[in-house]
C-alpha cells in the first residue's frame, strides 16, 4: 500500500446485550481501505455488516478493537463520512431542494453558493425541476436520488451505504447504480457499500469484502478486475459470471 | 338485510338529514317548554328573542373571552411544545420530562382554579393563567410521546450531515414532532374557551363567564343558555380554524401512496 489507507477496521469484535444476554455479532474484522478505492462489503443475514458501517460512521463504537479514519478512531458522527441508509432518510417537511442544501447550510455556506450546489447535484441525479417538491409527491427511487445527491452534495470525504438500493424495486435498483457509478466516476470519493446483493457488490466496487457466519468474520476478499468507467453491459460477461459464482461459493461456505 | 327505509335514509343528502334533526329537537324542545316538563325552560321563541336582542353584548363579551382563550392558549401551547423539546435532549432530562407528563395528565385543571383565583386576583389573570395550564397540560403529554416516536434515522442522517448535537436536533425533531402534537392542540382549543368562562365566572369585569355568573345572580335561564350558545358557535368556529391551519403546517406529513 503506497498511502496510508483512510479508513481502518482493526480487530473489530462487537457483542450486542439484551436484557442480561450477550450476543456476539462481530468477531476479529480488520480489513483497510484506500483513497479513491470503492469497496462493497458483502454478507448473509445476521453477519453484522450494517454493524460494522454504523461503526465507521460513529454511529456507535466496537466492543474490542477499533475503526478509524485517517489513523484517528471514530467516536462519533461527522460530515466527512456521509451515509445513505436503506430506509428513507429524506426529510420530509423540507423540499428537495432544502434536503440537498442541508449539509452545506450546517457548513455555513452562503444561500446562493448552497442553491447552485443544491441544482448541480441535482442535476446530476436527473432532478431537476424537483426541486420545490416535498418528498411525499415523489418516487421512492426519486427519494433515493435526493438521498444521494443530499449526501455527494456535502462533499464528504468518505461515503458509505448500507445496502441503500436494497427496499427498491429490481428496474429502480439498476437505474440507481448506474446513477450511482456515473455520479461516483466524477467524485471518487473514498467509498463503502454494504450489501448482500453479489451482483451489485461486483459491478460498483473495486474490491469485495466478504462477512460470513453469526458472529460475523471476514472470510476472503476479491478483487474486481474490470476497469472503469463501468456499465452494467459487464454483468454478462463470462468473467463477471465466474466472479459471482466464486463469491456464492464463499458466502455459501464451501471453500 | 337493510330495510327500504334505511337505504332511503342514507341517500338522502347530509345537509338535509342535519335540518331535519334540527327541527325534531326544536320541536322537542319546544314540547318540553310549553308542557314546564323541564322548570324554567325557556321556549324556543323566547330564547331565540333573547339571543338576538342582545347579540351585540354577547358578541363583545365573546370577544373578551376569546381574546383571554386564545392568548391562554397560545401560551401553553409554547410552553407545552417548547419545554418537551428542550428536555427531551439530555437524557437526564428526558426522565424528568417523562415524570412531567405523567404528573401533568393526572392533575384536574378545576383544581387550579382556586389557587389562581389566589395568584392572579379577578381580572384576565386568572382566565388566562387556566387556559394556560390546561392547554400545557394537555399539550406536554402529547408532546412528549410525540418526541419520542420521532424516527431516529432522522437524527441520524442529520449528524452525518454536520447537523450535530443542539442544532441538529432541534431543526431535526421540531418539525418531526408537530405532526403528531396537532390532535392534542385541536383538543385543548376546544378547552380553552370553557376554561376562560371558568375563570371569569369568578373574576372577571366581562366577558361570557361574567355575564354567566351574573345570570345565576338574577336566576336568568335564557341568558344562561345564550351564552352556551354562543360559546359552542365560538369553539366550532376555532376548530374549523385549526383543522384549516393545522393542516397547512403539516401538509409534508400526509403520507402518499406506496410509502
Amino acid at each position: 500500500m503506497q498511502e496510508d489507507p483512510v479508513i481502518s477496521v482493526e480487530g473489530v469484535s462487537h457483542f450486542f446485550h439484551k436484557a442480561g444476554h450477550s450476543t456476539e455479532v462481530l468477531h476479529d474484522i480488520s480489513f483497510a481501505v484506500s483513497k479513491g478505492e470503492f469497496v462493497s462489503v458483502i454478507g448473509t443475514s445476521g453477519s453484522g455488516k450494517s454493524t460494522l458501517l454504523y461503526m465507521m460512521a460513529g454511529f456507535l463504537n466496537p466492543t474490542a478493537g477499533s475503526v478509524k479514519h485517517h489513523g484517528e478512531i471514530i467516536t462519533k458522527p461527522n460530515p466527512d463520512r456521509g451515509i445513505v441508509f436503506q430506509s428513507d432518510a429524506v426529510f420530509p417537511w423540507m423540499s428537495v431542494q432544502h434536503n440537498v442544501e442541508f449539509g452545506p447550510r450546517m457548513k455555513g455556506i452562503s444561500k446562493s453558493e448552497r442553491r447552485r450546489i443544491a441544482q448541480d447535484y441535482l442535476a446530476r441525479v436527473g432532478l431537476t425541476g424537483s426541486e420545490k417538491l416535498l418528498p411525499r409527491q415523489l418516487s421512492g427511487g426519486m427519494r433515493k436520488r435526493v438521498d444521494v445527491a443530499r449526501t455527494f452534495a456535502n462533499r464528504p470525504e468518505v461515503l458509505l451505504m448500507d445496502e441503500s438500493f436494497g427496499a427498491l424495486d429490481v428496474q429502480t435498483k439498476e437505474r440507481l447504480q448506474t446513477e450511482l457509478l456515473q455520479l461516483w466516476e466524477a467524485e471518487r470519493t473514498t467509498a463503502i457499500f454494504v450489501t448482500h446483493d453479489i451482483e451489485e457488490s461486483i459491478l460498483l466496487a473495486d474490491r469485495v469484502v466478504i462477512l460470513r457466519g453469526s458472529p460475523g468474520t471476514v472470510v476472503g476478499e476479491i478483487t474486481v478486475p474490470f476497469p472503469r468507467p463501468r456499465t452494467a453491459d459487464i454483468k454478462r460477461t463470462p468473467e463477471f459470471q465466474q466472479l459471482r459464482r466464486d463469491l456464492t461459493d464463499l458466502l455459501a461456505g464451501s471453500d | 338485510m337493510s330495510s327500504n327505509a334505511f337505504n332511503a335514509l342514507r341517500r338522502t343528502p347530509r345537509w338535509s338529514r342535519a335540518t331535519a334533526a334540527t327541527v325534531l329537537w326544536l320541536l322537542l324542545w319546544w314540547l318540553l317548554a310549553a308542557t314546564a316538563a323541564v322548570p324554567y325552560l325557556p321556549s324556543p321563541l323566547a330564547q331565540a328573542e333573547n339571543l338576538i336582542g342582545n347579540s351585540p353584548a354577547y358578541l363583545l363579551a365573546a370577544g373578551a373571552t376569546l381574546v383571554r382563550a386564545v392568548i391562554g392558549f397560545a401560551i401553553g401551547a409554547a410552553l407545552g411544545i417548547l419545554l418537551p423539546i428542550v428536555l427531551g435532549y439530555w437524557s437526564a432530562t428526558r426522565y424528568v420530562l417523562d415524570a412531567l407528563a405523567d404528573l401533568t395528565r393526572t392533575i384536574p385543571g378545576i383544581a387550579l382554579l382556586p389557587i389562581f383565583l389566589l395568584w392572579f386576583g379577578t381580572g384576565d389573570g386568572t382566565a388566562v393563567a387556566l387556559v394556560a395550564a390546561a392547554t400545557s397540560f394537555i399539550v406536554i403529554v402529547v408532546s412528549a410521546s410525540s418526541i419520542r416516536n420521532v424516527d431516529p434515522i432522522y437524527l441520524r442522517a442529520a449528524s452525518a450531515l454536520g447537523g450535530a448535537g443542539l442544532q441538529g436536533y432541534l431543526l431535526v425533531v421540531t418539525p418531526a414532532m408537530l405532526p403528531g402534537v396537532l390532535g392534542g392542540l385541536r383538543v385543548a382549543l376546544a378547552a380553552a374557551l370553557p376554561w376562560a368562562i371558568a375563570g371569569e365566572y369568578l373574576g372577571a369585569q366581562n366577558g361570557l363567564g361574567y355575564i354567566l355568573w351574573n345570570s345565576l345572580q338574577s336566576v336568568n335561564l335564557r341568558q344562561m343558555i345564550s351564552v352556551a350558545i354562543v360559546a359552542s358557535l365560538i369553539v366550532a368556529l376555532l376548530d374549523l380554524a385549526m383543522r384549516a391551519g393545522g393542516a397547512r403546517v403539516t401538509a409534508w406529513a400526509q403520507t402518499a401512496e406506496g410509502r
